[in-house]
């Protein structure tokens, strides 16, 4: 270990007090310089390089990158599934965010109460955010499968015709939504349920003295107090839904014509199956500014609601 | 064992100078007791002391040698903290050895230690629990116990008692002091309590705003304050001190270069009834509030000095109406511009001049 | 409060179609893995299969070199775990305890790091990789997570609450830092150390995403990898053959889950991320 070597220069009382005092100073960048190492490498250096990129028309296998200017950027803005993929990742994020955080609050009131059954409820609709996203949409292709699907069963149940859940360009990004809430809903609750239990008691004690009403109580306390939570929620969520991949990939591949493609699979299309480097890292560039101003505009409010406290 | 000394010591933060040029020694062995209003640098100083902090001019030298620039641990020091600072996820016994440890004392010689000192401080039976299962004091001894074990020339308290409850810092301040007298080491002690600076140390230097205002012992501090801080900050109610003007109507002749003057709540006598005795100024005054303490009382009182604290062991005084204070004229202090005592000069002197509390 | 029957009831029946919703997927993938082909293929969908099908657990071990991409699992999880602590502790100790020039700096550059995908940042990434000539191996899949900014910010957080006086104690009593670090900040800071180990454990466990597009072999890929290409498998979807597949990367999880609920819960719900 590197602190060992304090121990040795203290043996010579010669040297120890410069050898001590130049080794203070360099620890902490020593500490440090293996994470910062990395950072540099898989993090700093690759944004950078991707804006490089994103400037150049190159396809992966040619020795030289030509430099295109801004030609990456405006063919897209012009590409017609581009601007599906990103008014599909819109559509996508806002439903997805929308009824997670909907049904969550919802939830999370009802099953924030103590007792061996609510905290089995809690885990048993926490337990799809820990299994794999591979299982998760393999199991949901299953269910939604059009021919002997689960989902189609119990619709059939109810009267109601088979639906072409991932099959139909009406129904495939809605369905990618609907696994989107299956998975999250669960996070989101104990979150809530968090944050539920830690307003003060005695606001609600006190609230009843002065004979508040329950709904107003809700309205009046409840809300306010969980709107860090809940915006910290709707920003994690949109963050998220903007990345969204696996199932994706997984159950749609994209289609049906290209009804669900999104951001992240847009840039994987076109840089690992159409070797369009530059397109693909100008694609990242807008996900990288969309996810930017996300990421400020969570701080901004955030710092300020702590100054307000 | 050994002598501490300061030399021409600075300490500035952000260019607040929060130490100011002090040069102090502290002797061999004694129990020495750095006391002060907070902020005044007594914290800091102890803290330099110990290496925690480097001074921004100055030397400092503990037994004969210059240790500025050498570590904390090798300055032969041991520090009992304020909150006590036990390794929490240590038992008893790891808190105490895990300085001979580091030290690579063998571990049979560790153990022997470790029970030895365990039986002077009393913690024979704790030492396989955790911090987080003893009481305060006993949280205080095993602070002190691996302080002990180290065999230290010099020990360093930082306001070791502040953190229990009234009676057991009483009884730690006994034991504290026969723990010094048993061990014979210097000890530094630093304190914003002027009760437990006048109790333990055999020297008190007392503080402020990064200055040494008075460096004596106990008694001397109490009887011959150096300054009108040391006078106000020892003693309970504080000195009372007014200044030249108000006096003036009282003494026919106040001496030159005297700008204040002070006198102990205790020194006052109050009577219900004018008694003209000689030597003291007697004032006629008005009992504003008084604190019935059992054994003594507290009165604050109005005359045309002003408005002053009388300490008396007396009887207390049920009304609240007319009264006359007396104050003996050889128990007055008087104090220079600067805020210094002016030593050589005794106003009983002009006894016979006393004009009496007559309006 | 008292509540009437009528409501118990219907919060009863309320909190049992609730949890249906989330374990009927699981009842079902369970069912799956043990139908026959045929049976997997009638409508209306029969739940309990006539002979326990063991067999599509072997069949889908065998569709590929599942052994192979089980080590790789272990491997890349182990390693990034290792290596993530390796790299926090130190970092997190800097950051909260010594002040250095640029420190604000080098903790603003984690904060970013934080805030990045490997979304967002796999297709540099990857020519990145491939020019060092480490694309394709397990390396590709252990260094980028080699240490992770959100370790060390929560660690950080957990090291700045020891009071100053403790550090100050050790240090009078011969402690190197070392020491420090080992012998007392690290058991105090123990359930964050538990909350990273099973997060970083479940994330790169269940990883998908990045092994998907940094491999193009057998030789580096991993269970999730393996268990996906179930389904490319001879033309067409056996679904009992897929399920099996699955069941054997859920069950696991599913069985720490149950053991470590409480502490799992909290890794995710506390540290908020994803």
């Amino acid at each position: 270990m590197a602190f060992a070597k304090v121990q040795v220069d203290m043996e010579e009382p010669k040297t120890r007090q410069q050898s001590f005092i130049s080794w203070v100073k360099v620890r902490p960048y020593a500490m440090i310089f293996p994470a910062i190492l990395v950072f540099a490498l898989f993090f700093i250096y690759p944004i950078g390089y991707m804006i490089y990129l994103s400037f150049h028309d190159w396809n992966f296998v040619s020795p030289v990158k030509d430099f295109v200017g801004t030609a990456n950027f405006s063919y897209l803005l012009n590409d017609r599934d581009f601007r599906e993929v990103i008014s599909n990742s819109f559509i996508y994020t806002f439903f997805t965010v929308a009824l997670t955080i909907g049904i969550s609050l919802l939830l999370a009131i009802w099953l924030n109460r103590s007792g061996k059954l609510y905290s089995f409820m809690q885990a048993s609709i926490f337990s799809p955010h820990i299994i794999s996203l591979v299982s998760v949409s393999m199991l949901w292709m299953w269910i939604m499968d059009g021919d002997y699907g689960l989902l189609n069963w119990l619709l059939n149940l109810i009267g109601i015709d088979s639906v072409a859940w991932l099959t139909s360009p009406d129904y495939a990004l809605a369905s990618l939504i609907l696994v989107a809430v299956w998975k999250g809903i669960g996070f989101n609750t104990l979150v809530f349920i968090a944050g539920l239990q830690s307003i003060p008691k005695d606001l609600y004690e006190a609230a009843e003295l002065d004979h508040t009403p329950p709904w107003r109580r809700f309205l009046k306390i409840t809300v306010p107090m969980l709107s860090p939570t809940l915006f910290f929620l709707t920003i994690i969520g949109v963050i998220n839904s903007f990345q969204v991949f696996e199932t994706i990939n997984l159950m749609t591949g994209g289609g049906p014509i290209n009804s669900t493609n999104t951001f992240v699979y847009y840039i994987y299309e076109y840089g690992f199956q159409f070797f369009k480097i530059g397109y693909a890292s100008a694609a990242g560039v807008i996900l990288l500014i969309i996810l930017s101003v996300l990421t400020l505009v969570y701080f901004k409010v955030l710092s300020k609601r702590v100054h307000y406290r | 064992m050994a002598e501490i000394r300061l030399e021409n010591i600075s300490k500035t933060f952000n260019e607040d100078c929060v130490v100011k040029n002090i040069s102090l020694t502290i002797k061999d062995g004694s129990f020495t007791v750095l006391v002060g209003p907070s902020g005044c640098g007594k914290s800091t100083i102890l803290r330099m002391l110990a290496g925690f902090e480097q001074q921004t001019e100055g030397n400092i030298w503990i037994d004969g040698k210059l240790v500025n620039d050498l570590a904390p641990s090798k300055r032969d020091i041991a520090m009992v903290f304020q909150n006590y600072a036990l390794y929490p996820t240590m038992t008893v016994r790891g808190n105490i050895e895990f300085g001979l440890a580091n030290r690579k004392v063998p571990k049979i010689e560790r153990q022997q230690l470790v029970d030895e000192i365990a039986g002077i401080v009393g913690l024979t039976d704790h030492l396989n629990k955790k911090p987080d299962k003893l009481s305060g004091g006993q949280r205080q001894r095993v602070a002190l116990a691996r302080a002990m074990v180290k065999k230290p020339k010099v020990f360093i308290l930082d306001e070791p008692l502040s953190n229990l409850d009234a009676k057991l810092r009483t009884q730690m301040r006994t034991e504290l002091i026969e723990l010094h007298e048993r061990l014979g080491t210097t000890f530094v002690y630093v304190t914003h309590d002027q009760v437990e600076a006048m109790s333990m140390g055999d020297e008190i230097i007392i503080l402020n705003k990064g200055e040494v205002q008075q460096k004596a012992a106990p008694i001397e501090v109490y009887q011959n304050p150096g300054n009108v801080f040391a006078a106000e900050f020892i003693g309970q109610p504080p000195m009372n001190v007014f200044g030249r003007d108000a006096f003036e109507s009282v003494l026919e002749e106040v001496p030159e270069g005297v700008s204040s003057i002070g006198f102990r709540p205790e020194h006052a006598e109050l009577a219900l009834e004018t008694r003209n005795v000689p030597h003291m100024a007697e004032l006629e005054s008005e009992i504003v509030t008084l604190e019935t303490l059992g054994a003594e009382t507290v009165y604050k009182v109005k005359n045309r000095i002003g408005m002053m604290n009388i300490r008396s062991f007396s009887t207390p005084i049920p009304s609240r109406g007319t009264c006359y204070v007396s104050i003996p004229l050889e128990k007055l202090h008087p104090f220079a511009a600067d805020g210094s005592a002016v030593p050589d000069t005794d106003l009983s002197a002009n006894k016979e001049a006393v004009l009496h509390g007559v309006r | 409060m008292n509540t009437s029957p009528i409501i118990k009831v219907l919060n009863g029946l309320g909190l049992l179609m609730l949890f249906l919703i989330f374990a009927i997927p699981f009842i079902w993938m369970a069912s799956t893995a043990f139908k026959s082909l045929g049976e997997t293929m009638t409508f209306p969908p029969v739940w309990i299969p006539e002979t326990l099908q063991w067999q599509n657990f072997v069949d889908a071990w065998n569709s590929g070199p599942f052994l192979k991409y089980f080590i790789n699992s272990v491997v890349v999880t182990l390693a990034i775990l290792v290596l993530q602590f390796a790299t926090i502790i130190p970092a997190a100790y800097a950051f909260a305890r010594y002040q250095f020039p640029l420190k604000n700096f080098f903790f603003a550059l984690t904060m970013v790091c934080l805030m990045i995908p490997s979304q967002l940042i796999f297709l540099p990434v990857y020519l990145n990789l491939s020019s060092w000539g480490i694309l394709d191996t397990v390396w590709g899949l252990i260094l980028p997570f080699a240490t992770s900014a959100f370790g060390i910010f929560l660690l950080r957080q957990s090291f700045m609450q020891v009071p100053e006086e403790l550090l100050e104690a050790a240090r009078l009593d011969d402690a190197t830092e070392w020491q420090i670090i080992r012998k007392i900040m690290l058991p105090l800071a123990k359930p964050v150390l538990i909350t990273l180990a099973l997060f970083s454990f479940i994330a790169h466990w269940n990883d998908y995403f990045w092994p998907l597009v940094m491999t193009t072999t057998d030789q580096a890929r991993t269970l999730p990898l393996g268990i996906a290409m179930l389904r490319q498998v001879e033309g067409g979807a056996s679904w009992n053959i897929v399920m099996a597949g699955n069941m054997l990367l859920v069950v696991p999880i599913l069985v720490i889950f149950f053991f470590a609920q409480r502490h799992i819960i909290r890794a995710f719900v506390y540290t908020g991320v994803k």
